[in-house]
C-alpha cells in the first residue's frame, strides 16, 4: 500500500514537472522567428499581414512555456505560414510597383522615339490599368480590415461599454464584477471569453494600449490601489498571452482616484469598479 | 411496430445532426482554400506546396473538428493565394521589361 502511494506520488511529481517544462522551439518556429526578423517593419504594403504574423508568432512563443506539444507545433506552423504570407504580399506589391515604373519608362522612350500616338496611348493605358488595379487592391484590403475590426468591436459591445474619448482615445470599459472574483485579482468565470474578444480586437487595431484598473471607494485607498494594479497587470498578461505584443501595452492601477460614477450610490460604485482598456489616441 | 418507431427516431436524430451548421472557422478555411484554387494556386509551382498543406490541414480539421487545424488550413491557403499573385505579378513585370528592352534596342 505504502509502495503504491510512493509510486503515485512519483507519477504525480513527474506529471507536474512535465506540465511545467519549457519546450524547445520546433524548426517551423525557428523559421518563423528568423523570417519575421527579416521583414521590413516599415513596409506599408504588408502592414496588415505583418500584424497577423506578429500575433501568431507571439502565441507560438508563449505556447513553449508549458503548452501541449501538438498545440505548440500547430501554432508554430500557423506562425510560419503567416510570416511567409507577409513576405509574399510584400514581394507581390514590389513586382507591381516595378511594373508600373517599367511601363512609365516605356511610354517616355516611346514618345522620345516618335512612336505613333496610338502605340503610346496603348502603353499608357496598360500602365494606368496596373496602377488602378494596385490602388483598388489596397482599397479592398483596407475595407476588409475595417469590416473585420467592426465585427470584433460589435462583439465587445455585447459586454463592454465602449466610448471614443476625444482626449484618451478608444476606451473599452469592462465591469470589474464580470472579470474578477469579489475583492480579488483572480479571474472570474466570464473573464476568459471577454478578454479573448478584447485580445482579438487589439490585434486588429495596432494603437498603443494602456490597461487601467479602477475601484470604488470602499475599503482603504492603499488596498484599492494594490488591487487595481494587480487586476490591470493580470489583464495585460492575459492579453499578451493571446498574442498582443508586450511592446505596445502597459498596465496601471488608479485605485479609487478616477471615479466615473457616484460613490454614494450602489449603482455608482458598481460603475467605478472597472477595467478600462484604452487604445491611446495618436498625437497629431 | 417498436422497431419502426426506433428507426424513425434514429432517422430524425440523424437528419438533425446532418443539418447542423458547420462552425465559422471551418467555413472560413473552406472558403480560403477555394479562393486559392480559384486564383490558380494549383497551376503555380511556388504555391502548390502551400495549397497541398492547406488541403491536408482542412481534411484533418474536418475529421477531428479541431479549430486549430482549420486556422492552419486558412493560413496555408492565404499563403498559396499570395504566392500565386506574386508569381503572376512577376510574369507581368517580365513581360513589361521585355517590351521596354525591345523598344530600347530599336
Amino acid at each position: 500500500m505504502t509502495q503504491t502511494r510512493k509510486m503515485l506520488a512519483v507519477a504525480a511529481a513527474a506529471a507536474l514537472l512535465a506540465g511545467c517544462s519549457t519546450l524547445e522551439p520546433s524548426p517551423a518556429l525557428v523559421s518563423a522567428r528568423s523570417g519575421y526578423q527579416a521583414l521590413n517593419p516599415n513596409n506599408p504594403d504588408n502592414a496588415f499581414e505583418r500584424g497577423q504574423a506578429e500575433a501568431a508568432l507571439q502565441k507560438a512563443n508563449n505556447c513553449l512555456k508549458g503548452g501541449d506539444p501538438a498545440t505548440c507545433q500547430a501554432l508554430a506552423d500557423i506562425a510560419n505560414a503567416k510570416v511567409q504570407n507577409a513576405d509574399a504580399v510584400a514581394r507581390a506589391a514590389e513586382a507591381t510597383e516595378k511594373t508600373v515604373k517599367v511601363q512609365d519608362e516605356t511610354i517616355s522612350i516611346g514618345r522620345a522615339k516618335g512612336m505613333a500616338a496610338q502605340q503610346v496611348t496603348a502603353a499608357a493605358t496598360a500602365a494606368t490599368a496596373a496602377t488602378e488595379e494596385q490602388i483598388a487592391k489596397q482599397k479592398a484590403a483596407l475595407a476588409a480590415a475595417d469590416a473585420e475590426r467592426q465585427r470584433a468591436l460589435n462583439t465587445l459591445k455585447s459586454f463592454a461599454n465602449i466610448v471614443e474619448d476625444k482626449e484618451r482615445g478608444l476606451v473599452i470599459s469592462i465591469g470589474g464584477e464580470t472579470l474578477f472574483k469579489t475583492n480579488s485579482a483572480k479571474f472570474g468565470p466570464s473573464a476568459n471569453q471577454e478578454l479573448t474578444a478584447v485580445a482579438l480586437y487589439l490585434q486588429l487595431d495596432p494603437r498603443p494600449t494602456v490597461v487601467e484598473g479602477h475601484t470604488d471607494n470602499t475599503g482603504k485607498p492603499e488596498y484599492n490601489m494594490k488591487l487595481s494594479q494587480d487586476r490591470a497587470q493580470n489583464v495585460m498578461d492575459f492579453l499578451v498571452g493571446q498574442g498582443v505584443s508586450k511592446d505596445r501595452i502597459t498596465a496601471v492601477g488608479f485605485g479609487e482616484t478616477r471615479p466615473i460614477g457616484d460613490n454614494k450610490t450602489k449603482k455608482g460604485r458598481a460603475i467605478n469598479r472597472r477595467v478600462d482598456v484604452v487604445m491611446v489616441k495618436a498625437t497629431q | 411496430m417498436r422497431h419502426v418507431r426506433l428507426s424513425l427516431l434514429l432517422c430524425v436524430l440523424g437528419c438533425a445532426t446532418a443539418q447542423q451548421e458547420a462552425p465559422k472557422w471551418l467555413n472560413d478555411a473552406q472558403g480560403a482554400v477555394q479562393t486559392a484554387q480559384a486564383a490558380g494556386a494549383d497551376q503555380i509551382p511556388a504555391a502548390q506546396e502551400a495549397l497541398a498543406k492547406a488541403n491536408q490541414a482542412l481534411a484533418k480539421a474536418k475529421a477531428t473538428m479541431n479549430s486549430m487545424q482549420g486556422t492552419l488550413a486558412t493560413s496555408q491557403a492565404d499563403l498559396a493565394k499570395n504566392l500565386t499573385t506574386e508569381a503572376k505579378n512577376k510574369t507581368t513585370l517580365q513581360s513589361a521589361m521585355t517590351t521596354l528592352n525591345g523598344l530600347k534596342a530599336q
